[in-house]
């Protein structure tokens, strides 16, 4: 006993570093995937607080950037409501263009909030950006998150007033995607370069160029026909390397897309995938 | 021995320059440096290299584990930085029996920084610390022994920045501590 006493005397200083060593480590290995960040994550509210100050200062470093991305994003929203402009009276006015616009088919599927990134990395395995919108504002997990460019990623925690979203650079975040023509692949990253996304799936009877563009099949959490990037060169057989349309270092303004069909289908699906296992 | 009030004023202000600052400046390899990994310059454990010499080894312990959880908290990483630190807290000992002689009596009060340590053996000191601290950092980063190299040279690379930008920070800022 007295040896015993003795020896953990000795140890106290080895024995402490290996309690909190392996204390770090266990909440390491737990939560090693990109859905299961633990809880000390930057959704919690003094992290974030600090983080939405700091947001609140570098945002007006790109504020002339931003005014003229989101001109460029009312542009192409305006021209996709095909709208006839008011007619000019010194032109010719005898072409009126006619939209006739079914309000049966256009029942609203998603619903998009505005949010903005407070925080954003891009030198991880699993990439999260922070963002300051939660619960209260009807944030869920499992939801879309997108910007002007293409999609982003989707919402991994919620807290209060805050979520964080892994990005599509995360190891394991598999996205359905397809090409113009619809023949589907599967993005995923592979954790080294923030530039290049691979594509697999895609069948040999297809050959892809570069320049193609790669879009969110709806099998995933993502709208349909969402832009994730373009092709550049192709590696295997059947895989390619795929620009991401967003600028993951880059990312400020962001949508989160409530689809409420999407979110229930994929907590279905995970209850599926959790029986299983 | 151990003052607080330096303590609190270090981890305030370091972790404000890390995460406010550092945490956004990302250096674009793919653009600049073709093969660079990405990394974010990494200055935080300069707050357990600056604890004084004779503070109790516990107490080190359980600083390093603090400060390894508040990065962690910001930076998304689940007990990542937590680990690097707290064994960074505990490898300092033997670090500084290296640059210090275990028995001299007049270590009570100091902090091993640059003007007490002397330029050489400071960077020397820095550079070996961050580099244990590093190591193990990308290590359970990018988890995967089939990226070997590629963890060793983003450690490598971030280890030569980590220690340039402490460096300046201490001749920036240790005079004053020193003349206390």
């Amino acid at each position: 006993m007295h040896n015993l006493i003795y020896l953990l005397k000795r140890y106290q200083t080895f024995l402490l570093f290996l309690v909190l060593e392996i204390f770090c480590l266990v909440i390491f290995l737990r939560n090693n995937h990109y859905q299961q960040a633990s809880y000390l994550n930057s959704a919690q509210a003094v992290a974030a607080s600090w983080l939405v100050r700091k947001q609140g200062v570098t945002d007006y470093l790109h504020l002339k950037q931003r005014n003229l991305e989101l001109l460029n994003e009312n542009a192409t929203l305006k021209s996709r409501l095909k709208i006839a402009l008011p007619p000019n009276p010194l032109h010719d006015t005898s072409f009126i263009k006619n939209t006739t616009r079914d309000s049966v088919q256009e029942t609203y599927q998603y619903k998009y909030m505005a949010a903005n990134v407070v925080n954003n990395t891009v030198d991880q395995k699993h990439n999260y950006i922070t963002l300051n919108r939660g619960q209260l504002q009807g944030v869920k997990k499992n939801m879309a998150v997108i910007n002007e460019r293409g999609i982003v990623g989707k919402i991994t925690h919620v807290s209060d007033n805050y979520a964080v979203a892994a990005t599509l650079l995360s190891e394991q975040f598999n996205v359905s995607a397809q090409t113009a023509d619809g023949t589907l692949g599967k993005i995923a990253w592979d954790g080294l370069n923030i530039e290049r996304l691979n594509l697999s799936g895609i069948p040999q009877s297809v050959k892809l160029k570069r320049g193609d563009s790669i879009f969110s099949s709806g099998y995933s959490i993502f709208p349909e026909h969402v832009l994730i990037g373009t092709v550049l060169v192709a590696t295997k057989p059947n895989g390619y390397l795929v620009q991401p349309a967003a600028h993951f270092s880059n990312l400020h303004h962001v949508y989160i897309v409530n689809a409420n069909v999407n979110v229930e289908r994929k907590s279905l699906e995970d209850t599926v995938a959790a029986q299983m296992e | 021995m151990f003052k607080p009030i330096t303590f609190l004023l270090n981890f305030v202000l370091i972790l404000a320059v890390q995460i406010l600052l550092l945490n956004d400046v990302v250096i674009r390899s793919a653009i600049t440096l073709k093969g660079v990994p990405l990394f974010i310059p990494l200055i935080y454990p300069l707050i357990i290299l600056l604890l004084p010499i004779r503070i109790a080894p516990w107490l080190a312990l359980l600083l390093s584990l603090a400060t390894g959880l508040v990065m962690d908290m910001f930076c998304n990483t689940p007990g990542m930085h937590a680990a690097a630190t707290v064994l960074l807290g505990y490898t300092r000992i033997g670090l500084l029996n290296l640059f210090f002689q275990q028995n001299a009596k007049d270590l009570n009060d100091t902090v091993p920084n640059l003007f007490r340590m002397g330029f050489r053996s400071f960077v020397v000191y820095l550079f070996m610390a961050c580099s244990i601290h590093h190591l193990f950092f990308y290590t359970l980063q990018i988890w995967s022994w089939r990226q070997s190299p590629y963890i060793l040279l983003k450690t490598l690379v971030s280890v030569l920045m980590s220690v340039l930008l402490m460096v300046i920070i201490q001749l920036l800022f240790a005079r004053q501590t020193n003349r206390k």
